[in-house]
């Protein structure tokens, strides 16, 4: 199955969980996505987001990402063109047929390519603004 | 060999540090890091201890797919190892507390991120501890094995003690 990628305009939305969330003064609001959250998972398939344009298209915003989330779950957003800088290809994946769907099924979308060196986990955690905390987060060190 | 958890800051140096993994042989320094973080004033131990016996509880509950994907929970052998590093006189010490986060391989980070510093330690439970450290000031980075970095972290902790 051939996948198309995603604008380099446009934006992806990942979800973060409260404990991968961190205090980092160098950001706008002080909190942002640990780098531990922008990682292919443990079984080696591709990072997954949700493209900005399509979840417009379906009449949603960044909310929708983390429906159904208890609080403290965010919503980190990353340009595509920051994503492309380090060496990451963003591919289309939409989600179909599932046994318990999402809103932002049709958005789903991989991210494709090396994330072992933290260096580049962390230039593209710093370049990703949290846009949504559900409810209100609160830190432990 | 005396662990990197058990020894007294004021025994470190910036130039003598020896690690294998978590573990390192202290030797007579020039700089005496004890004394160097207690330039800036450190929050109170006991606070400190209480924020992270809190936080390793937080994360030892966490379950298989905690990222809605399919996370691994943290490896319960390195609560230990991450508890008696980050109790240690060094960490103490320092202004700087570090951040726990999980890896979702079952690993555990310390993350520092200040107006100048970033610096991540990793512990995996299949894999040697790793660094990650980036200095604003000098536009200085380094990343791989812990052992292979020491001057970075032992710069790093200067300046994590300097710093208010």
């Amino acid at each position: 199955m051939t996948r198309s990628e995603v604008a380099p305009s446009d934006h992806v939305f990942r979800r973060v969980p409260p404990v991968l969330v961190v205090s980092d003064p160098k950001v706008p609001g002080g909190l942002r996505a640990s780098s531990s959250a922008f990682c292919d998972d443990p079984d080696g398939s591709p990072m997954s987001v949700y493209a900005m344009s399509i979840v417009t298209r379906l009449g949603l915003d960044h909310t929708a990402v983390v429906y159904g989330k208890e609080s403290g779950w965010g919503v980190a957003q990353t340009p595509v063109e920051l994503l492309a800088e380090e060496e990451q290809q963003v591919l289309l994946d939409p989600v179909v047929a599932v046994e318990v769907p999402h809103p932002c099924d049709p958005a789903h979308g991989i991210v494709v390519g090396d994330k072992q060196p933290k260096s580049r986990r962390e230039r593209i955690a710093r370049g990703s603004p949290l846009v949504h905390i559900v409810h209100i987060v609160h830190i432990v060190p | 060999m005396t662990t990197l958890l058990d020894t007294p800051a004021s025994t470190l140096s910036e130039q003598n540090i020896h690690l294998t993994g978590l573990r390192f042989e202290p030797s007579p320094g020039t700089r005496d890091l004890n004394a160097v973080s207690r330039t800036a004033e450190a929050p109170a131990a006991d606070e400190w201890l209480e924020q992270l016996s809190d936080r390793l509880s937080e994360l030892a509950q966490l379950r298989p797919g905690w990222d809605a994907i399919s996370a691994l929970p943290v490896d319960p052998t390195l609560m230990d190892v991450v508890f008696k590093f980050a109790s240690s006189d060094l960490i103490l010490n320092l202004t700087h507390k570090p951040q726990l986060v999980p890896t979702i391989n079952g690993g555990l980070a310390l993350e520092w991120h200040t107006e100048s510093i970033d610096m991540i330690i990793e512990l995996s439970p299949d894999s040697e501890a790793s660094i990650y450290y980036r200095d604003e000031d000098s536009d200085e980075d380094a990343e791989g094995l812990l052992r292979e970095h020491t001057q970075a972290l032992a710069r790093a902790i200067v300046k994590l003690g300097y710093r208010s």
